[in-house]
């Protein structure tokens, strides 16, 4: 009874601890003498990954492939920057861009910048001057490039580094909240929808996979959050062709907030009415199909209205669109007002 | 793949999002089955079932430490699995890990008033006051259930000096407890 005590109590710990114990065997396995023997190489590395790294390797991996050699090393320090003030400072980069992206000069910022240890603490600071562009395309709320104009500890200036916004964490702001627990996994979920509502985005137990993979889904409550300075338009049925308007890049940052994927266009394919079973909300269903780069994708937006304010249920199918259809369209439908 | 990338890619349902968790976290996840279960098969099962376990949790939930996230499910599966399995095929050395640490921590019966989450907060706290190896060493023995000579031949330690640090940091955490109040 003791031992099962503590093997639950010990899987509670935090969550720093335990990737700190993952990280400190990975970094103390190898000797001294083998790391002495990649050790030129390493510094190499530790610079490249924070200034050309982006180039080399995923951004941000503090697991890195020692000289080629096959050996994972974890990334004790890493050169980091931030803008200082102004209405980029909260914006987090960085891969290089390339110059034939960048638009026109908007700013000239100081940059706080220098090593930082696994864990993000600051080891090291300098300020340097750098100046931020446009990128094409694409609007300044949601990235920018960065082109430093003092070296610091890096080789050049060469570079411009892509910076983007940080969006909140959605999944924070609406945990599910499960009424049900059964050996398939917990069920019957319920999550915020609109300022003072909620739908059971989770029916079956979790278990189940198969229904799950068939879509994903984002809930956007208060869409005004995410255009600060648009007025959204005055009736729920505009909203939907409001959205799918592709010419004014700013209107993209819904679509960005749900893939970060910047679509290069939107088609407006369908809308019609839903209303809740209970009868007290009126929904409009959007169809949409979603042109990038990499992709095509269908999706089926269900919009409401609570005292002016609007939010969206989204769901994008991966499969099986009109059962995909049905299947959210009953979630919706679940609608009530929380107690 | 950063682990933010991996995350976006079980949000989008891809399946990629499966095959770069194991090419990024497989042999961890392997680590850490088979020091409970000692056993391949019920370990390369037990990481299938963590992948599967992740699948279902992402979305909604959108983990800050997905490492830590991995291996809590991980360790959860692995104990699952190793509580269901006949007692003949019990790992001991695992066994013996939980029998040191039942001398310092309450029993449920005693200590009915305090949930497991508070008792790990104190185990956290305690810890974060601790020498970083110390720490290490703790955690890499009863969270992971490394044995004491992988330990010793991950930090260069001799297998005794493990022991100690071990032993004395037991012993520590036992006074700790006592003066927040746990009645052991």
């Amino acid at each position: 009874m003791k031992s099962r005590r503590i093997v639950n109590a010990m899987n509670h710990i935090d969550d720093d601890l335990i990737s700190e114990a993952v990280n400190e065997t990975t970094r103390k396995k190898s000797t001294l003498i083998k790391w002495s023997a990649v050790a030129a190489c390493f510094v190499v590395i530790i610079v490249s990954i924070s200034i050309v790294g982006p180039m080399l390797f995923d951004k941000d991996d503090p697991i890195v492939d020692i000289g080629g050699t096959g050996e994972e090393g974890v990334l004790v320090k890493y050169y980091d920057y931030k803008i200082n003030d102004g209405e980029f400072a909260d914006y987090i980069g960085g891969e290089v861009i390339s110059e034939g992206m960048i638009g026109n000069k908007i700013d000239t910022v100081t940059v706080t910048a220098g090593w930082k240890n696994d864990v993000g603490k600051w080891l090291s600071t300098e300020t340097l001057s750098a100046d931020v562009y446009e990128i094409e395309g694409v609007p300044k709320e949601i990235k920018v490039a960065l082109k430093f104009k003092d070296k610091g500890e890096a080789l050049t200036t060469t570079h411009y580094y892509q910076i983007s916004m940080v969006l909140p964490n959605y999944s924070e702001e609406n945990p599910v909240r499960y009424l049900e627990s059964t050996n398939m996994g917990p069920a019957n979920g319920w999550q915020d929808f609109g300022i003072s509502g909620e739908i059971r985005t989770i029916t079956v137990p979790l278990g189940s996979t198969y229904i799950y993979q068939m879509y994903s889904y984002y809930i956007r409550n208060d869409l005004s959050h995410l255009y600060p300075n648009q007025a959204l338009p005055t009736s729920l049925d505009e909203l939907p062709e409001w959205l799918a308007y592709t010419e004014t890049t700013e209107r993209i940052m819904f679509w960005y907030s749900m893939s970060l994927r910047l679509p290069t266009s939107i088609s407006l394919t369908k809308t019609s009415e839903i209303i809740s079973e209970n009868g007290d909300m009126r929904f409009i269903s959007a169809e949409y199909q979603i042109f990038s780069n990499e992709k095509t994708e269908n999706c089926v937006i269900y919009f409401m209205e609570k005292d002016g304010v609007y939010s969206a249920f989204a769901v994008f199918a991966n499969e099986n669109f009109d059962f995909v259809k049905t299947y959210t369209e009953s979630i919706v439908k679940s609608y009530q007002e929380k107690e | 793949m950063n682990d933010l990338n991996i995350i976006e890619l079980y949000f989008a349902r891809d399946e990629q999002a499966i095959k770069q968790t194991d090419i990024k976290y497989g042999k961890l996840c392997h680590s850490i089955a088979y020091n409970i279960l000692n056993n391949a098969e019920d370990s390369e099962e037990c990481v299938n079932d963590t992948y599967i376990g992740i699948w279902n949790a992402i979305p909604p939930t959108r983990p800050s430490n997905f490492k830590a996230f991995i291996c809590r499910i991980t360790r959860n599966l692995s104990l699952k699995r190793l509580e269901t399995m006949s007692r003949q095929k019990r790992s001991e050395a695992t066994l013996v890990s939980l029998d040191e640490l039942a001398e310092i921590l309450p029993d449920e019966s005693i200590a009915c008033g305090i949930s497991d989450e508070d008792i790990a907060k104190l185990i956290s706290n305690f810890l974060r006051s601790q020498k970083e190896d110390v720490r290490g060493i703790f955690i890499r023995k009863y969270y992971f259930f490394d044995s004491v000579s992988d330990i010793a031949l991950r930090y260069s330690f001799s297998e005794s000096k493990v022991k100690n640090i071990l032993h004395r940091t037991r012993a520590k955490l036992k006074d700790y407890l006592i003066k927040e109040g746990v009645k052991l």
